[in-house]
């Protein structure tokens, strides 16, 4: 089944072309990464994918279903690359998980008991339960990295949508955050849609790789895409390569 | 006690009561987004609905609700600006508020024979709130409370991180629009009570103080609407005990809680600070 599927999208921003003819299909269950240089439209891909900016031409279908008529929200979860809130106001780390319950509760309904449990458990898998009523501020930038992905995994969704979430974490983590990730696709059959910086790490846990420069210039398994010669056209100079 | 004994004091202690409680509650969501000087800059576009109705010499009864529309009309627009332009929010009211002062400044001139009202819309006043105001406050009152009950939850998210909460399928801008248009219709009402120029700080001072003490979200929504009633009422029985202007007392109140919070919470780190290097 696919999960999302983007047909002939073009995105430009002040006549200066950010994305051409993207086709790309996610697949259920299936752990995608996508890479690229600074600059090459791997944000604004997703954030075509989200609805949060319109194509230029092309489509793009979630479920099955075109984005203008979609409805069902809560089945993708999203960890934005650099997750802040606005600076200064206390909020728990407790308040910000619920918030990615919201949309599955629906407007105007309150959070029930079932709810609240899904909650703790996002923030169990992240490791953060027992600073669940700290303020965000008082925790560390990798810690409240990880509120944010306890935020998108409150929703209990189908897909986990992640820009560059590596950034912020510490490298401590970052291990456990790859297990994660592959517990949620292994267990939950969570899609993951992530993307990513970190070439060589990325190369041992996805199941297919994209490599974006304006389009996609390749695709297939870590294996088949991370090769010198491939990775040398894409970021435009010498990488090693993960195998 | 003897000023309940006066219609228009009990009138105005219970328009004082209403704003003191939704200023602040729509407060929250604005300094969380850090658009504190909306309320200011909707507060001048009001005082313009004030003027054009002197100008146009509007019944007194139906002055508030064109303070109201024009209130409205002016949130709509900044609305839009806010989404369409690509300025920052503090240019984008700069702009705004200064129009609707310089309207405000034309009509009032316009308008000669007015002019007596123009410092009880600025400053607030125990005497001017009438019958009619007050329905008008009740009714504003009941529907930002409403507003609030059901909806504070999306309000917080779509306040603190816009892009999520578009994510998650919440109807982020019809949201925002009914929110924004709340804040004009409380600006327009709350004029009354506390007046242009002193609004805005019923609507950011008690949620100022709140973040200094509160430790999560919902304290200090909870928090700010105390002080919020708080500071209206004593400022409004300290307005009447001296004779002073109404808006000004509020406001003063108010800002004496914010320094009294802040005093203790310096202290409170001091000797919290004192108490780590004595362990050590």
């Amino acid at each position: 089944m696919k999960v999302i599927e983007l047909r002939n999208l073009y995105f430009s921003y002040n006549d200066r072309v950010i994305l051409e003819d993207i086709n790309l299909t996610v697949k259920k269950r299936e752990y995608l990464a996508l890479i690229g240089p600074n600059g090459s439209g791997k944000t604004t891909l997703v954030k075509l994918i989200l609805g949060l900016l319109p194509p230029v031409c092309g489509e793009v279908l979630v479920f099955g279903t075109s984005l203008q008529q979609f409805k069902d929200w809560y089945r993708l979860g999203y960890v934005p690359q650099r997750a802040v809130l606005n600076n200064g106001f206390p909020v728990t780390v407790r308040e910000v998980a619920a918030a990615g319950r919201f949309g599955r509760v629906g407007l105007c309904r309150n959070l029930k008991r079932e709810d609240w449990e899904a909650v703790e458990e996002a923030l169990d898998m992240v490791g953060l339960l027992s600073l669940q009523h700290k303020p965000l501020l008082e925790l560390s930038g990798g810690q409240q990295q990880r509120v944010f992905i306890a935020r998108a995994l409150a929703g209990q969704p189908d897909i986990l949508i992640l820009d560059e979430p590596q950034v912020g974490l510490d490298d401590r983590y970052l291990h456990d955050f790859y297990c994660l990730l592959k517990h949620l696709k292994e267990e939950r059959g969570i899609t993951i849609f992530i993307v990513s910086h970190d070439i060589a790490e990325i190369g041992s846990w996805a199941d297919r790789i994209i490599c974006l420069n304006k389009k996609v210039l390749y695709q297939g398994t870590p294996r088949e895409v991370l090769t010198p010669s491939k990775l040398n056209d894409v970021y435009g100079m010498k990488l090693y390569a993960a195998n | 006690m003897d000023m309940l004994h006066y219609d228009f004091m009990i009138r105005a202690l219970i328009a004082g009561l209403i704003t003191g409680l939704i200023c602040p509650a729509l407060g929250v969501f604005l300094v969380l987004r850090r658009y504190s000087f909306m309320a200011d800059t909707l507060a001048h576009i009001s005082l313009a609905g004030v003027a054009f109705g002197l100008w146009i010499g509007v019944a007194a009864e139906f002055s508030p609700l064109l303070t109201l529309l024009v209130a409205m009309i002016g949130a709509v627009m900044v609305d839009h600006l806010r989404v369409r332009s690509r300025l920052s929010a503090e240019a984008l009211l700069a702009l705004v508020m200064s129009g609707g002062l310089a309207l405000a400044v034309v009509f009032f001139g316009l308008s000669r024979g007015g002019v007596l009202d123009i410092t009880s819309y600025l400053f607030g006043s125990l005497m001017t709130v009438n019958a009619a105001d007050l329905w008008l406050i009740l009714i504003v009152g009941a529907a930002v409370l409403l507003f609030l009950l059901f909806l504070a939850k999306e309000l917080y998210f779509i306040c603190s991180d816009e892009e999520a909460a578009r994510v998650s399928g919440l109807p982020v801008d019809l949201l925002n629009r009914i929110f924004i248009l709340l804040v004009a219709m409380t600006v327009a009402v709350s004029l009354r009570v506390v007046g242009t120029l002193l609004v805005g700080a019923l609507m950011v001072i008690p949620v100022l103080t709140s973040l200094i003490v509160g430790r999560s979200f919902r304290q200090v929504v909870y928090l700010s609407l105390v002080l919020g009633v708080l500071s209206s009422l004593l400022g409004l029985t300290a307005s009447y005990q001296f004779g002073l202007a109404a808006g000004g007392c509020v406001v003063l109140v108010a800002l004496a809680f914010f320094i009294v919070s802040y005093g203790l919470k310096g202290l409170h780190t001091l000797f919290k600070k004192r108490s780590l290097v004595k362990n050590e």
